[in-house]
């Protein structure tokens, strides 16, 4: 039997818990007798995890995944499949393309000036761009055991800003060590007056001095959203700088921190 | 299994289908589909419970033989509905947080990694593309290399979703026989 597009949402309702007991069980005796829509089942498992991952769910379906999807420990494996595979893809595709890249640089004599000369005249100027470098740098190992093994349990926190700083003992959110969570999520609740569709920007600043720049900022209704890796959280103070990204790529500082104290 | 015997299970099997390789075929795919349903509905051991399924399915099969009209499967998933009844009446109040996520370890992790690696590279080659294009991508762009992928396999996007389903399911099959071998760390 062909299967119709009303087929399909429903398999993707039934797994996420949203028919009602009369669709659920009319749907159930159809996938044991039809082998297309207990396939299509399959499938829907397979994309369910895999939207997740890429956090491509809504807020509801999202809730739906994670309380009544993932309720079973086979479920759970699957998730980390899911999670594997699309690091696995990305990597392979970011190789290729690193490799297309530098196929295809055109010949011609090699640039005379040292790997640093174009970073400025001044000295000051080069300190700072090394500075920079470094965080950068820095920034990219904290988030490469991200990258290569994305978490599947977090801890999640919410934050609201301070306008006191560091020195005037703003609120901070704790955070107890060992975490059983495999990376925190923490929330950034905005200031009302901030326009919907605004992208962010985080810094992270430790009391080690350490600066961690974090590009990586989603939007769920009233609050900036980022991730870190339990596994590269260490005891300390941290303060969370929040920058509104323009469309023109300039950026504007909100008012005001975020404190973490990591214990 | 709990009390079926080889006698009353042959039986079963009869009652299923007069050709028994086919039977067997039928018995195989409605257990595993119970699984399967069972487990979507939250059931952490569904196939103890499929099990249970089968034993009072069985118990009545000279019965069934007799006077049951219609699709076997359907008479599973009634005695499947008591049966899960019964589960939910004995398990811990509904308003109780799910299951908590297993716990990984970042060895563990790494192991699950390198024998997708592993099985990646056993794919045969049309097929490892296949998972690397389909996979490809964020959001709109992914939709379109999967529609530019299944114009260029010409095949509907239905079927290249089934496709890559398949390869994805014996990759995973793959991937759990690597762990299985895998030293213990």
């Amino acid at each position: 039997m062909t299967l119709n597009r009303n087929d399909l949402i429903m398999i993707r309702q039934y797994l996420l818990g949203q028919l009602e007991e009369a669709q659920q069980q009319a749907i159930e005796q159809r996938l044991l007798t039809e082998d297309d829509l207990f396939e299509e089942l399959e499938v829907a498992e397979d994309e369910l995890s895999d939207e997740y991952v890429a956090d491509d769910l809504t807020p509801v379906d999202r809730k739906q995944f994670e309380q009544y999807f993932l309720s079973t420990p086979e479920r759970q494996r699957e998730l980390r499949f899911a999670t594997d595979l699309r690091q696995y893809v990305a990597k392979k595709t970011a190789r290729d393309e690193a490799t297309e890249r530098t196929v295809s640089l055109p010949r011609g004599p090699r640039p005379e000036r040292t790997p640093l000369a174009w970073l400025g005249q001044t000295q000051l100027f080069r300190i700072a761009a090394i500075a920079a470098f470094v965080v950068v740098i820095a920034g990219g190992l904290w988030f490469t055991r991200l990258d290569r093994h994305p978490p599947t349990s977090y801890a999640t926190f919410t934050l609201t800003i301070s306008n006191n700083n560091r020195a005037d003992g703003g609120p901070a959110t704790e955070i107890n060590l060992p975490l059983a969570a495999d990376a925190v999520r923490l929330y950034l609740k905005l200031p009302e007056a901030l326009d919907q569709a605004a992208r962010f920007r985080v810094e992270l600043l430790k009391d080690s001095g350490e600066t961690i720049n974090i590009e990586k900022v989603a939007r769920v209704e009233q609050a900036a959203v980022i991730e870190l890796p339990a596994t590269q959280l260490s005891r300390g103070q941290y303060a969370l700088k929040l920058y509104v990204v323009k469309s023109d790529g300039t950026e504007q500082r909100v008012n005001g921190s975020y404190f973490v104290s990591v214990k | 299994m709990g009390d079926l015997t080889q006698e009353r299970f042959d039986r079963l099997l009869a009652w299923l289908d007069a050709d028994r390789e086919a039977a067997a075929l039928k018995y195989e795919k409605i257990r595993l589909r119970m699984i399967r349903i069972l487990a979507s509905r939250g059931c952490c051991d569904a196939e103890t419970l499929v099990d249970e399924i089968i034993d009072r399915v069985a118990a009545k099969v000279d019965w069934l033989i007799l006077n049951y009209v219609g699709d076997p499967t359907l008479y599973f998933y009634g005695v499947a509905q008591n049966v899960y009844k019964e589960y939910l009446r004995k398990k811990l109040p509904p308003d109780l947080p799910p299951p908590e996520m297993e716990q990984t370890d970042f060895e563990e992790r790494e192991q699950q990694y390198d024998c997708l690696d592993a099985c990646m590279k056993d794919l045969p080659e049309d097929n490892n593309n296949l998972v690397i294009r389909y996979y490809e991508g964020e959001k709109q762009a992914k939709i379109y290399n999967r529609k530019r992928l299944a114009a260029e396999l010409g095949i509907t996007l239905d079927a290249l979703r089934i496709r890559a389903h398949r390869i994805r399911r014996e990759l995973r099959k793959c991937v759990l026989l690597c762990l299985e071998e895998a030293p213990a760390h």
